[in-house]
């Protein structure tokens, strides 16, 4: 998304573009609006499902979907939620329909958190980086799903609690608390 | 609940960019006299920066091509399925608009009158050519039907 915005006006006309010319059925634009979107989605599903291969999969799935439902879009609003709620809502199906796993509210554990007192600022600290990134990725592979898809919206995808809140479809409210306790979820982890 | 308690209760939300511009406010202005959750919302800062940085996972080789592949493919064999209905249901009606044709037009030669006819014959007309209508156009169906399941299978 940075890397959008920071293209400037430009790069989004020539989105736009492109979609528009999906809707019309240009299989031209297919490849052009797959290749602009694919990191994001693909990084999107992998977060809710942990699984390569399923991952592949819905990624493929939601863009039959959009092709086949881009009639239904509304070009007034943004793609990049309505792409996601496609995917997202495969990707819930998948979950509810393979494992033991859904996108309702966990219950909360009550779990204290202690202070994390990390300030690095030695030549190691890229590798000491790298190292925290790993560990703190593969902790949040641990977390319950509605946990994953708030935090990967949030800091990957770099969405506004507003756009997660549609996206979701649930109120600003909960996305809040999601997103705290998420965190909080995750720092236990990490630390713990 | 104390400032001090309701203060770190919005840390994490603080560190995520997720306060309204008031609680942002008030957790500044607290942590600019409190080491305690100045050093807590260091922590948790450290932690949304982390997920942040990290590193986009890679689009495996030539998921583009097999979606758009699959996309087109599946286009194509919608279209054909749509043209295949097309050729059923103008075959269906073809062989209906044959069977009263073909009736109409036996009688005329024959030299009986079209409404002028036993319940015997008009029983075998209509039961048989009839029948055999329905069984050729409920063949097709269920062949057709087959041959979709088959594609979905593999698309």
């Amino acid at each position: 998304m940075l890397c959008e915005l920071a293209a400037g006006p430009e790069v989004e006309l020539g989105a736009q573009t492109q979609i528009e010319k999906l809707r019309r059925r240009d299989p031209d634009a297919l490849t052009s609006v797959i290749s602009r979107y694919q990191h994001r989605l693909y990084r999107f599903l992998l977060r809710l499902v942990r699984d390569p291969a399923m991952a592949q999969d819905l990624f493929q799935q939601t863009w039959l979907r959009v092709v086949e439902r881009i009639g239904k879009y509304d070009a007034s609003r943004a793609f990049e939620p309505w792409l996601f709620s496609v995917a997202r809502n495969l990707a819930i199906d998948h979950l509810r329909r393979k494992q033991p796993e859904s996108l309702d509210e966990p219950v909360e554990t009550g779990r204290r958190i202690d202070l994390l007192a990390e300030q690095s600022a030695s030549a190691l600290d890229n590798c000491l980086k790298s190292e925290r990134i790993a560990r703190v990725m593969a902790r949040l592979e641990e977390l319950p799903a509605v946990y994953r898809e708030v935090l990967t919206l949030r800091f990957e995808e770099e969405m506004k609690l507003e756009e997660i809140s549609e996206l979701t479809g649930t109120r600003l409210s909960t996305v809040k608390s999601r997103l705290r306790r998420a965190l909080i979820n995750l720092r236990e982890r990490v630390e713990g | 609940m104390s400032e001090h308690g309701e203060i770190r209760k919005l840390l994490p939300l603080a560190a995520a960019g997720a306060l309204s511009a008031e609680e942002q406010r008030r957790v500044d202005s607290h942590t600019a006299t409190c080491g305690l959750c100045a050093a807590e919302l260091s922590g948790w800062q450290t932690l949304t920066e982390t997920l942040e940085d990290a590193p986009t996972p890679a689009v495996p080789d030539g998921l583009l091509e097999r979606t758009r592949d699959r996309v087109l493919m599946v286009k194509a064999v919608a279209r054909e399925q749509r043209w295949s209905d097309a050729i059923l249901a103008v075959l269906v009606l073809f062989g209906w608009t044959m069977t009263f044709v073909v009736w109409v037009f036996w009688r005329l030669m024959t030299g009986e009158l079209v409404l002028d006819m036993t319940v015997r014959s008009a029983t075998i007309w209509i039961g048989g050519v009839t029948s055999l209508a329905w069984l050729t156009a409920g063949t097709a169906v269920v062949l057709m039907a087959s041959k979709r399941a088959v594609m979905r299978r593999y698309l």
